[in-house]
């Protein structure tokens, strides 16, 4: 559960630091004759789904908040 | 391409749509349940694995607004359009965080809307009676958009036919009569079917479209030197207008009811999560053809085809004019079915989420005493009728700024983020404070959005402020989400027994 949310909170924030704010827009460096600007969330595209797939793979079934099985709150 | 070659394209669109028709009709009857159940309709009985998921993720995401309003707004705009294909990655990371969690409580508690889980958490039937309006009317604008990219294929095709204006209407008329009948007997069961189909023609058109594209100007490198500096990065003005739209996308994707819908319909926790990591891979060709917006600018045959239509309409055409112009006509027939059903699939599924909510969430509210066949039964005729009234949508955006369909939609969606979102996570919100900063923040966002377009048609959701443009979603959002802490904050705490 904790270290689901670690892990998770990790992803998260590696895959926004990575292109929420438009840093990379510049033209160079270039990929096959594409400017950075668009290269740069092409190839997260495909580093974000690994990272997705090992939170995935990690988590198995689990939820991120605590379920109703495993304890109700509130009522 | 000649009356023959026209012919062709068109017979093959035909025959494919036929094809479409049928697996819709299948769908029926595949894994079949109760379909008088609205859980077992709308969900399709929570028995699709990972793989059918995975196509009705795709279906339901990546619809006419990535196929068609991208390459649009990369042609109008230059870079800046790319945001709206950008962000995908962070679209799931940040639906990984609460919707299989949202999943689990739905299973637990027999969910089937957002609305549900609102009602039971904030034990409040206003509040979920509100966000379930907020919800129908949020996916108008959204719905439109797919109707928009429907029309726009038929117009490529039928271009140049006699009376080619008369013969639009009729196939649009006739495309959404079957798409009522097929939502209305299949659910969502039959949409799946029919996202497999689409999916894989959108795959074929969309690397196809790619692979012959860029050779034909000369590579990226070619093509991206040649063009104005506007097609290759943003003005840094842009970029907080760049980061937050993206950012007002991101969270308001998986507050779309077809979206949760969707989700909900997964067999389990584990696959959905997987799906999720899948989909931006979905994404990577989907972005390269989206630069065809940009590239057609050196494709003298698809800018001749475009010039024969008014400036406002030439973008939305930028894929429909390639295919029609650079390939022979069968295959041309073959990739605009997939983009046709691109858009028709999509709005199904928003059409049965639309049903759900009325149904479930508003009709038996306030009339408990409807039969569950009654539910259902109003579930389905809604879902039928919402599609009719989102035509009402097509005229406030131009075509080519038909992106502009969804971002209007989101500044209602995200509106739920503070009670869908951050309510699985805590419970501290009051409903009234909920009540109040959705109410609010939709008047703001709805009054900002109308006077930045001089209340004409819309071609913009950035607001100018002293830091730069920002788009109107994020500022509402923000609106909602002070009114709800402060207003949470006022109100005196009950004694929960």
């Amino acid at each position: 559960m904790k270290r689901d949310i670690y892990l998770m909170a990790a992803v998260t924030i590696f895959i926004f630091a990575a292109y929420l704010w438009p840093w990379y827009n510049s033209v160079k460096p270039t990929l096959f004759g594409l400017p950075f600007f668009y290269w740069w969330v092409i190839v997260m595209y495909v580093v974000g789904s690994v990272l997705l797939w090992v939170y995935a793979s990690v988590s198995g079934e689990r939820g991120l908040s605590r379920s109703e099985t495993q304890g109700r709150e509130g009522k | 391409m000649d009356q023959l070659g026209q012919l062709e394209m068109f017979s093959v669109f035909v025959v494919l749509f036929a094809i479409f028709v049928v697996l819709g009709f299948y769908g029926a009857r595949f894994r079949r349940g109760n379909l008088n159940d609205l859980g077992d309709w709308a969900l399709a009985g929570r028995k699709l694995g990972s793989f059918l998921t995975f196509f009705l993720q795709g279906a339901d995401w990546f619809t006419a607004y990535s196929i068609l309003a991208i390459p649009s707004s990369v042609f109008v705009s230059g870079a800046f359009g790319f945001f709206g294909v950008a962000y995908q990655t962070m679209v799931f990371a940040f639906a990984m965080i609460f919707v299989p969690t949202l999943w689990i409580r739905a299973r637990e508690r027999g969910y089937i809307t957002a609305s549900d889980f609102v009602k039971d958490r904030f034990r409040s039937t206003t509040l979920s009676i509100f966000l379930a309006v907020v919800g129908i009317v949020a996916v108008l604008p959204y719905m439109a958009l797919q109707i928009t990219g429907l029309q726009a294929v038929l117009t490529a095709m039928l271009y140049g036919t006699v009376g080619a204006s008369h013969v639009e209407e009729i196939a649009l008329i006739i495309a959404f009569i079957i798409l009522a009948a097929f939502t209305f007997t299949s659910g969502l069961r039959g949409a799946t079917l029919g996202a497999v189909m689409k999916d894989v023609l959108v795959w074929i058109a969309l690397l196809s479209i790619v692979a012959v594209i860029v050779p034909s100007v000369g590579g990226f490198g070619h093509a991206f030197q040649s063009l104005p500096a506007k097609y290759s990065t943003i003005n840094p003005s842009l970029s907080l207008a760049f980061s937050t739209s993206m950012l007002g996308v991101v969270i308001s994707a998986y507050l779309w009811p077809h979206n949760i819908n969707a989700s909900l319909g997964a067999s389990s926790a584990g696959r959905l999560k997987r799906g999720f990591a899948l989909a931006p891979l979905y994404a990577v060709p989907l972005a390269l053809a989206d630069l065809m917006g940009a590239l057609v600018l050196k494709v003298p045959s698809a800018l001749s085809f475009l010039s024969n239509f008014p400036t406002s309409y030439r973008g939305i055409l930028v894929i429909p004019s390639l295919l029609i112009t650079k390939f022979p006509p069968w295959f041309a027939g073959l990739a605009l079915l997939g983009v046709f059903i691109g858009g028709l699939v999509p709005a199904a599924v928003m059409a049965i989420a639309q049903g759900n909510l009325l149904a479930r969430n508003i009709v038996k509210e306030l009339r408990p005493s409807t039969s569950e066949k009654g539910v259902t039964s109003i579930a389905k005729w809604a879902s039928a009728a919402f599609k009719f009234l989102a035509l009402a949508f097509v005229f406030t955006v131009p075509a080519s700024y038909a992106l502009q369909f969804y971002l209007v939609g989101a500044i209602l969606i995200i509106q739920l983020m503070p009670a869908v979102f951050l309510g699985l996570y805590s419970d501290w919100f009051k409903s009234q404070a909920l009540i109040a900063g959705t109410a609010l923040s939709i008047a703001a966002g709805v009054y900002m959005v109308l006077s930045v377009n001089h209340f004409k048609q819309i071609t913009t959701t950035l607001y100018p402020t002293p830091l730069g443009s920002i788009y109107i979603g994020v500022i509402a959002l923000a609106i909602n989400l002070l009114v709800t802490v402060v207003v949470s904050a006022a109100i005196p705490r009950r004694k929960v027994a």
